[in-house]
């Protein structure tokens, strides 16, 4: 090798190691997996520093009056983004506020950030009192709703809208499970507003094998 | 702990003295009972707690290990790395003979340093010569480790015929790579 071909070798390999930057490990190659325990905890906290960032970014977002205002009433969808990964964006926003590895971080995130949005916004008329709204929150099947419907996490300004959301909600995790609604059916779905039906019909949709199941009173 | 050594593969870059960017003179060498010793009495101290090799002592990766390489400061023979492979020589996985990298520290002052890169320019000399056409390894699941092994040219994906301990990603380093990496350290032979 010539010493001009040795001297763009050298740039070269200088290059890649620039670009490689500092290694986050001495070990390069392994013959036996990590210690017991020590990838979880690894995981486990670049996940709560991926959270607390997503978070503050949410905060920060919302600390201006213009986004606040923007984002009043409007939904908080988790997304599939077509390059990998999933987002957590305002409906009808142009960038996502967050972008998380799995739907399940994203998932996540957007619950906190309902549950800030709403503490931010104590002013609001009765949206703390919304007991739909809460009881969405809260359910312990969220996330399964959310794996079918991916705009199924919803910010509501009002009692009725929030009405009108679980409908939807019940409505799509039949759906889902593939169980029919006659016209009937969807009617009396359409014309009930009272939350603690709405509550039960939700919690028996999860197990109905027909519209019966649920409708039942 | 009695320490098996088996003979000594033979390696022609074996005494061969690197100018190495940003590190000096280099040299690689058979890993001897007292290279081992050697970073088991300093490196312990010099990794991270949260290293996910922390519990790693050479003296026992190597025992017995026929495969086994060390890379010294040429002026004070401190070592600066250590790389073991299987003793059986290439195996056959996909369609040609590759060269499995069992494991590779380097030491643990040196992760800011061009050392890195310049051992796997090593160990791609040392799979050529064993006849290998490509090169697999398992590395730590972590950012960095992907993006030092994708910049080197290797590919992780999974490999027909072989598997990395559970909770290591593949990597795959086919011919091409290895002689674009072997050219780094054919570039920093020491002519002097």
């Amino acid at each position: 090798m010539d010493s001009s071909t040795k001297a763009k070798k050298r740039e070269e390999f200088l290059a890649v190691v620039r670009r490689i930057g500092p290694l986050p490990t001495s070990a390069l190659a392994a013959g036996e997996p990590p210690r017991e325990g020590y990838l979880s905890e690894l995981i486990t906290k670049a996940r709560k520093q991926a959270m607390r960032t997503a978070l503050a970014a949410i905060e920060g977002a919302l600390a201006t009056s213009s986004h606040r205002k923007a984002h009043e009433g409007k939904s908080i969808h988790v997304l599939p983004r077509p390059e990998g990964g999933w987002e957590v964006k305002v409906e009808g926003g142009l960038s996502a506020l967050v972008v998380t590895p799995t739907q399940e971080e994203a998932v996540k995130v957007a619950r906190a950030a309902i549950t800030r949005v709403l503490a931010a916004m104590s002013n609001g008329e009765g949206r703390h009192g919304d007991e739909i709204y809460w009881l969405w929150l809260r359910h312990p099947r969220w996330e399964v709703k959310v794996e079918d419907d991916l705009s199924a996490i919803v910010v509501t300004t009002t009692r009725q809208e929030a009405v009108k959301v679980a409908r939807v909600a019940i409505a799509k995790v039949l759906a889902a499970r593939q169980v029919k609604l006659t016209r009937a059916a969807r009617a009396q779905l359409d014309e009930c507003a009272d939350p603690e039906i709405l509550r039960r019909w939700h919690d028996r949709a999860f197990l109905a094998a027909t519209e019966t199941d649920v409708f039942s009173l | 702990m009695d320490w098996h050594r088996p003979p000594a593969p033979s390696a022609s870059l074996c005494g061969v003295c690197f100018d190495v960017p940003e590190v000096g003179l280099l040299t690689l060498s058979i890993a001897s009972e007292s290279h081992l010793a050697q970073a088991d009495r300093i490196w312990p101290q010099e990794r991270r707690p949260n290293d996910l090799h922390d519990h790693w002592r050479w003296l026992k990766i190597m025992n017995g290990k026929r495969e086994r390489f060390s890379i010294l400061h040429r002026a004070d023979s401190r070592v600066v790395a250590l790389w073991c492979s299987e003793p059986k020589g290439p195996r056959h996985i996909e369609s040609g003979r590759f060269y499995r990298l069992d494991y590779l520290e380097v030491a643990p002052r040196h992760r800011q340093t061009s050392v890195g890169l310049f051992v796997l320019a090593l160990v791609a000399c040392r799979a050529l010569e064993v006849g290998a056409s490509g090169l697999v390894l398992g590395g730590f699941p972590i950012d960095g480790v992907h993006r030092f092994y994708t910049e080197a040219g290797g590919v992780q994906r999974d490999v027909r015929g072989w598997k990395p301990a559970r909770d290591l990603i593949p990597y795959i380093f086919e011919r091409s790579a290895l002689e674009w990496l072997k050219d780094f350290a054919d570039g920093f032979l020491d002519e002097s």
